[in-house]
């Protein structure tokens, strides 16, 4: 799974996701994305099982390119814990995404199939997504 | 080369993100062309639907004649950078640069595959494309809407280079002619072991578990806790 090799720090502040996506928005890799439509935080068992799916679909052939990163932790008290005694220890790791970036990209198969594997993936990620092709229009 | 698009453009007066919106709600689209020489640059209305139109079926490379614009004389120009909405994806803004039919121009081609290779068909390997596009250099009338480049004759762990791309008479090639374009590689498969190694099996298995007993067995831990945590509280007062 993806984790941060080294982090500046250890339980940051959790921030808000306004706006749209600044940066990869189009298809840059691949021929075929998969492009986020609502802000979340997507984690790395998300990610990495959203990739699993994609690549048993495709099996034998093509290309993933995955472009969110898990860079924040999130931080979690222990269960039936009293509230206070400061901020609980590192849970997970997750990837802000904000609505327009492209998460996954994929080459090297027909469309039908890219089609077919991307809904699979968007199936285990917690926000609406959509498939983009490559310097097409929005789908 | 298409012919040249006619649009019919307006320089704008109004500045400004308020502007911007009105003038994007009544069908036109910011713009701007660039200053050639000592003139100044011009802030300009074009309609958006022509402009998306011909982006999409022409390509980024597409020439077009302004009209409206203070001399009378139209002028040739071409679109350098579009900004679009990232989940609409209508337009926001384009800049256009002017350009002069003698003067050699650099510009972005996209390169298209055309063919079925052997490497594909025979060995089951896999096509990558590692460049959709290309720079070249030609005069404005004769840049290439898009360049192919044909894959016949590719078999398994072949390339074909931008040197094997046919190019029209008068367009020279700019990126390097060693770049790999095209690739046929040996498929990469997803074992078990790596799926299992992952954990996401298992995982899904735990997620869809809440059901018959373990769901009445957790619901019935979750009673016990607040009823233990109900007591503690009695107890402090």
């Amino acid at each position: 799974m993806l984790v941060p090799k080294k982090l500046k720090y250890r339980k940051p502040q959790r921030g808000r996701m306004r706006g749209l996506s600044k940066g990869q928005t189009e298809v840059q890799f691949g021929e075929y994305g998969l492009q986020a439509l609502e802000p979340a935080w997507i984690t790395n068992r998300q990610i990495e099982a959203a990739r699993i799916a994609m690549t048993r679909k495709i099996r034998r052939g093509g290309k993933v390119w995955i472009n969110i990163f898990p860079h924040k932790p999130v931080t979690k008290k222990p269960a039936e814990t009293r509230m206070g005694s400061g901020k609980g220890s590192p849970e997970e790791y997750v990837a802000v995404v904000k609505p327009g970036r492209v998460m996954f990209e994929m080459s090297g198969v027909n469309e039908q199939l890219a089609r077919d594997a991307m809904a699979l993936a968007a199936q285990k990620l917690p926000i609406k997504s959509r498939f983009v092709v490559r310097g097409g229009t929005q789908q | 080369m298409a012919e040249n698009v006619s649009l019919q453009a307006r320089e704008r007066e109004g500045r400004g993100k308020n502007d911007a919106r009105r003038l994007r709600a009544s069908g036109m689209v910011p713009a701007v062309l660039y200053a050639h020489g000592d003139g100044e640059a011009k802030v300009l209305a074009v309609p958006a639907k022509i402009v998306d139109h011909t982006l999409q079926h022409l390509g980024d490379n597409a020439l077009y004649d302004l009209q409206g614009l203070g001399s009378g004389a139209a002028s040739t120009a071409r679109v350098v950078d579009v900004q679009r909405d990232p989940v609409k994806g209508h337009l926001i803004h384009v800049d256009f640069a002017p350009v002069i039919m003698t003067e050699r121009i650099e510009v972005t081609v996209p390169l298209h595959v055309v063919g079925e290779a052997p490497g594909v068909k025979e060995d089951e390997g896999v096509l990558q494309q590692v460049l959709y596009e290309v720079q070249v250099e030609s005069l404005p009338g004769d840049i290439p809407q898009e360049l192919t480049l044909d894959v016949s004759s590719l078999g398994m762990n072949e390339n074909l280079t931008l040197a094997d791309v046919q190019l029209p008479e008068g367009v020279t090639l700019v990126s390097d002619p060693e770049d790999v374009a095209v690739t046929v590689t040996a498929p990469t498969e997803v074992t078990e072991e790596e799926i299992e190694a992952a954990g996401i099996v298992e995982e899904e298995a735990e997620e869809e578990a809440p059901e018959g007993e373990e769901a009445e067995a957790a619901e019935g831990a979750e009673e016990a806790a607040a009823a233990e945590e109900e007591s503690e509280e009695q107890e402090g007062e």
